[in-house]
């Protein structure tokens, strides 16, 4: 059974003067499928790399079942981090072959099902003996999902699975993931830009921006506090009277406000003359993460 | 460590095989009449010291970078890869001059008269040492220059003053005293450099991130 908790407490990495990650504290518990979400830049990956120790960082503490990620070959043999595999490795081809990385995973990962990998190998249509810098954006996606769901490490990551695959590769990524899921009780992180599509598969969502976890919450939960309210706009300030107002929009005399509150207050939205929509998990992050310049 | 050493042995294993046909082929052509005019045996029989030193150094420069992330990003600890990388060192070092005392002696034991050894055979004990050094220092080459090209050219320059004293140093050993003299300070740089780009090498992988 997993019963690993990862954990990340005042978590503090800087390129230069380029402070990427701020006193972030974070806590995944275990048997659980959360996205990550961020904009381009934000400091998923440099987050996820702390996380898993493979990324240095200035102060604070990163643990896995209460004992130290770094250096630490107990707690690194339950996590795994897969990302995307670069075609280049110091400006030269990255020639190593598939089964190169296979062969590595089944080395480092204790619980490598060779089976499964040989099988996901013939799913994907992937050639064992092709090289890395031959392969396509969405094949290179294909080996990092493969490796990943292969591992059968309790604690799996995977940075951005979906780049460069098709809409039915995607799909067909999504439904392995929550096979694999429901098989055994792995902990999934999944960062993505592509929301929507995602927000289906996710329990819990960790949204990043300005260095430290903006929100984490259940999905259903998190999108269920949010509205868009429309009207004109004397009445969309009335009706938001006393909820928080995170954008709004004005064209002409119409107003639309996005609001966020409390079940029992957005009820109260009914009262008045507006109209009320709901957000998706899509909209929820843009309205708190996509403001260049926040409304007051 | 057992599971970094089943990495690297698996990376090692074509290189050591390429030497060994490289070796054989030498030989070959050597017992089979070549002769120093014809400047193929020249160029490649006579450099054999050099050669799988320069194979080893290149080697650990071009793929030290991209093992060490590949091992980095399956879990490895920094510490397992630092030993290991340095026991497959020691052990190819160690085997590419049992391999060039095994080339050096075989045409004595074949009764082929006409090949002249290509180095004196006293200088087959500092053979591993010289070695050794060259991959130290092309390994922290190619760690350095992920960093910062320029100092992995610097490097780069090291570990070229340690393969030629390599190269003087087989030479040179059968004409002179070992200590006070050219073959001592010849070994004590080698040694002393690849010391050094020991050290670089540690620093460079205990801070390494996976890229």
């Amino acid at each position: 059974m997993n019963n690993l908790t990862l954990k990340a407490e005042g978590l503090n990495k800087s390129y230069g003067s380029n402070h990427v990650l701020r006193d972030l504290d974070v806590e995944l518990l275990p048997g659980k499928i959360y996205g990550l979400i961020g904009r381009n830049g934000s400091g998923k990956t440099t987050l996820l790399g702390c996380l898993t120790g493979q990324n240095t960082f200035q102060s604070g503490t990163v643990t896995c079942g209460g004992e130290k990620v770094w250096e630490n070959r107990r707690a690194l043999e339950q996590i795994c981090f897969s990302r995307e595999l670069p075609d280049t490795v110091m400006g030269s081809r990255n020639g190593q072959k598939i089964r190169h990385y296979l062969e590595a995973g089944a080395t480092f990962f204790p619980h490598w099902d060779r089976e499964y990998a040989k099988a996901l190998m013939a799913e994907f249509g992937l050639d064992e003996k092709k090289k890395i810098y031959a392969l396509s954006r969405g094949q290179r996606s294909m080996v990092t999902i493969l490796i990943a769901l292969a591992s059968r490490a309790p604690i799996t990551i995977l940075d951005e699975p979906v780049a460069g695959l098709d809409v039915v590769m995607r799909e067909h990524f999504y439904r392995l993931l929550l096979e694999e899921f429901g098989r055994s009780e792995r902990t999934f992180v999944v960062s993505t830009h592509i929301i929507e599509e995602a927000a289906s598969v996710f329990e819990e969502v960790l949204f990043l921006d300005g260095g430290k976890i903006v929100e984490h919450a259940p999905v259903d939960e998190l999108v269920d506090q949010f509205r868009y309210v429309s009207g004109l706009a004397e009445e969309v300030d009335r009706a938001c009277a006393g909820l928080t107002v995170v954008s709004r929009q004005d064209l002409g005399r119409r107003r639309t406000a996005t609001v966020r509150g409390g079940e029992e207050e957005l009820e109260k939205l009914s009262a008045f003359d507006v109209d009320v929509a709901p957000l998706n998990l899509q909209n929820v992050f843009v309205a708190l993460c996509g403001q260049e310049h926040p409304q007051p | 460590m057992g599971r970094v050493l089943r990495f690297l042995v698996g990376l090692h294993l074509p290189g050591l095989g390429v030497f060994a046909v490289y070796a054989v082929g030498m030989t070959a052509y050597a017992a089979l009449g070549g002769n120093l005019q014809d400047g193929v045996l020249s160029t490649y029989y006579y450099l054999f010291p050099l050669v799988p030193a320069l194979f080893l150094g290149i080697f650990q420069y071009t793929s030290s970078v991209s093992y060490l992330n590949i091992a980095l990003s399956m879990g490895c600890t920094r510490r397992a890869f630092f030993w290991g990388n340095q026991f497959m060192l020691f052990l190819t070092s160690l085997m590419v001059s049992l391999l060039t005392a095994f080339f050096l002696f075989l045409p004595q034991w074949m009764g082929w008269d006409w090949v002249i050894p290509f180095m004196p055979v006293q200088a087959l004990p500092y053979l591993p040492v010289a070695t050794l050094a060259v991959g130290e220092c092309m390994a922290a080459a190619g760690l350095l220059r992920r960093i910062s090209p320029a100092l992995g050219m610097v490097c780069y320059g090291v570990a070229l003053v340690a393969l030629i004293c390599l190269g003087v140093l087989v030479q040179v050993v059968e004409d002179a005293w070992l200590w006070g003299d050219l073959p001592a300070i010849l070994l004590l740089v080698s040694v002393f450099l690849g010391g050094l780009c020991l050290v670089v090498e540690a620093t460079q992988t205990r801070q390494a991130v996976v890229r």
